[in-house]
């Protein structure tokens, strides 16, 4: 496998010149992006700036169109998704995919089960374990066996990120637009889970967000995309006063 | 396995054993043909209910299966005990052949590729006239010296509860999450680590393999083989049976696969008009409860869960 020469231990994902094209529509434009190991990373920007794409090319639902992407060093562009997730990469959608017609408890199981985890399925008491505890860490529990169908729009993003985290290793966590449409209470419950794991299991977050609120608590630094490329970087605070990131969110 | 989950089907063999003594030789026919239904209706299950590829070529894997033992049996003089797992292979690689074209695609393009193949293995049994005899007719050698009902009835029995044995421990394996995974959303499951080609392969083989297997079988008691078993007729039974038990659940195309082809039986006076009442029978489901019979069950008696019957 090819190796990122600039690896030095500390970068835990490196896109390099990272561009995808629909037809005559460049949605990513040569995107260099790193992302430092431990870091919560917000990426931020009007729509249409190629946020989402940049994360199904991350998660492998797209393939690049050129460029490369490194995980820990190794190149992983041309990874099946499914490969990629043994790999330690996770994503939510932005509309919360979930399996409508299995139960809260099997919907975390799928990860915990699949190709990715080999023979984790043996030790399948105490994954149940395991999936039982992140269910009540996200207050999900008393809905283990009612059917994801039945569950509040709300309570499907909760599930949907919930799902992602019983996965092992887990090292970077891609999350679309986690805080859409959800109610304040559960926006605060999704926030403890993203920094308690953050902090005890030292997993990597990317979160593309329009809540600017959540973004200035959970994010170190953000990036801002604006017509596929990255305009500036930094913590919210500088990035706000830059006059190209003024200019890309009124447009002009 | 747990001793109540091996005892279960010797049980179930030896509360069914004595079934002929009171049905007579007739209904005996019946429910031999019903427990070829029960067989092709779960596996047909295993791949539209719980994987979510809606094949419409499943009659075609039976044919295949009955077609290809026979024809060894006849030409190179094989044992019918070793034709009948040939024919299963057979289908089981065509299976596999078709789960990889259909890959890519999803719901209504999925069935109209896999009803045109059908369609297409139909046209060619009628035409390699000097092979199959067209729609003549194969006459097929039969598995027992008896053309009688009776002894066939415990081959039956035997079949559908080792099919559906195996059926039941793929389903409630962590293969079962896969399908079920698969079905809900496809892209989902991917990114949560499953190999979705992979088990969309496995699977169309899996329920082929079934179909392969027990269409040999059905060939060799019928002792008649004819391209009108890939008229989509033989397709839409099954379907209706699936959906009248329960697309989806376990339970579903057992009940489902043993009540219509007793009702077809009753009905048969009525001929053709019998799939009219059907069509409408499946209708009705699809609007009241989507899980057949089984659901109206879950819905009638809360107690029998979704955890219980899926």
């Amino acid at each position: 496998m090819e190796t990122s020469l600039a690896d030095n231990g500390e970068r835990i994902l490196e896109t390099r010149d990272l561009t995808k094209t629909f037809g005559g529509l460049t949605a990513v434009n040569g995107l260099s992006l790193n992302i430092e190991r431990g870091e919560i990373r917000g990426i931020i920007g009007p729509n249409g700036s190629g946020k989402t794409t940049l994360i199904n090319l991350i998660s492998g639902i797209y393939r690049a169109s050129s460029g490369a992407i490194y995980l820990d060093g190794a190149r992983i562009d041309r990874l099946k998704p499914n490969v990629r997730t043994s790999m330690g990469i996770i994503r939510t959608f932005q509309i919360p995919k979930v399996f409508r017609n299995m139960t809260v408890l099997e919907n975390m199981l799928v990860p915990a089960f699949s190709d990715s985890q080999g023979d984790r399925y043996k030790y399948g008491r105490e994954v149940i374990q395991e999936a039982e505890d992140l269910l009540r860490f996200v207050q999900l529990y008393h809905m283990r066996d009612e059917l994801a169908k039945t569950l509040s729009g709300g309570q499907i993003m909760l599930l949907q990120i919930a799902r992602g985290f019983i996965v092992n290793p887990l090292k970077l966590y891609l999350m679309d637009e986690p805080f859409a449409g959800v109610n304040p209470q559960i926006k605060g419950v999704i926030m403890e889970s993203i920094k308690e794991m953050n902090r005890e299991k030292g997993v990597t977050f990317i979160i593309v967000s329009h809540e600017m609120p959540a973004i200035r608590r959970l994010c170190g630094r953000v990036s801002v995309m604006h017509e596929g490329r990255r305009i500036a970087e930094g913590s919210l605070e500088e990035v706000a006063n830059i006059p190209a990131v003024i200019d890309a969110y009124i447009g002009g | 396995m747990s001793i109540k989950a091996t005892l279960f089907p010797i049980f179930m063999y030896a509360i069914l054993a004595p079934l002929p003594l009171v049905s007579g030789e007739y209904y005996t026919h019946v429910l031999n043909i019903s427990f070829y239904y029960v067989v092709m209706a779960a596996s047909w299950n295993l791949i539209a209910g719980y994987t979510g590829q809606f094949s419409l070529a499943h009659h075609a894997f039976a044919a295949m299966g009955g077609y290809t033992s026979a024809l060894l049996v006849i030409h190179y003089k094989i044992p019918i005990l070793l034709g009948i797992p040939c024919g299963g292979i057979l289908a089981g690689a065509f299976g596999y052949f078709l789960g990889t074209l259909c890959l890519r695609m999803r719901a209504i393009y999925l069935g109209l590729s896999t009803w045109a193949f059908s369609e297409s293995f139909r046209i060619t049994l009628s035409m390699s006239y000097k092979l199959t005899r067209g729609d003549l007719g194969l006459s097929t050698p039969r598995l027992l010296e008896t053309a009688k009902a009776f002894p066939y009835y415990y081959i039956f029995l035997l079949l559908a509860i080792v099919c559906l044995c195996i059926m039941y421990k793929i389903v409630h394996s962590r293969i079962g999450y896969y399908m079920r995974s698969i079905r809900d959303d496809e892209e989902a499951a991917l990114t949560m680590g499953v190999d979705t080609v992979k088990w969309k392969r496995f699977v169309f083989v899996t329920s082929s393999l079934f179909a392969g297997i027990a269409g040999a079988f059905h060939a060799h008691y019928i002792g008649l083989l004819s391209p009108v078993s890939v008229d989509f007729n033989e397709m839409a039974i099954l379907l209706i049976m699936v959906i009248t038990g329960g697309l989806r659940t376990f339970a579903g195309p057992i009940i489902g696969a043993i009540s219509i082809e007793i009702l077809s039986e009753l009905l048969r006076e009525y001929g053709e008009i019998r799939m009219v009442l059907f069509a409408l029978m499946v209708i009705v489901i699809m609007r009241v409860n989507r899980d057949g019979i089984v659901g109206i069950g879950r819905t009638v008696l809360p107690r029998i869960r979704y955890s219980t019957t899926y």
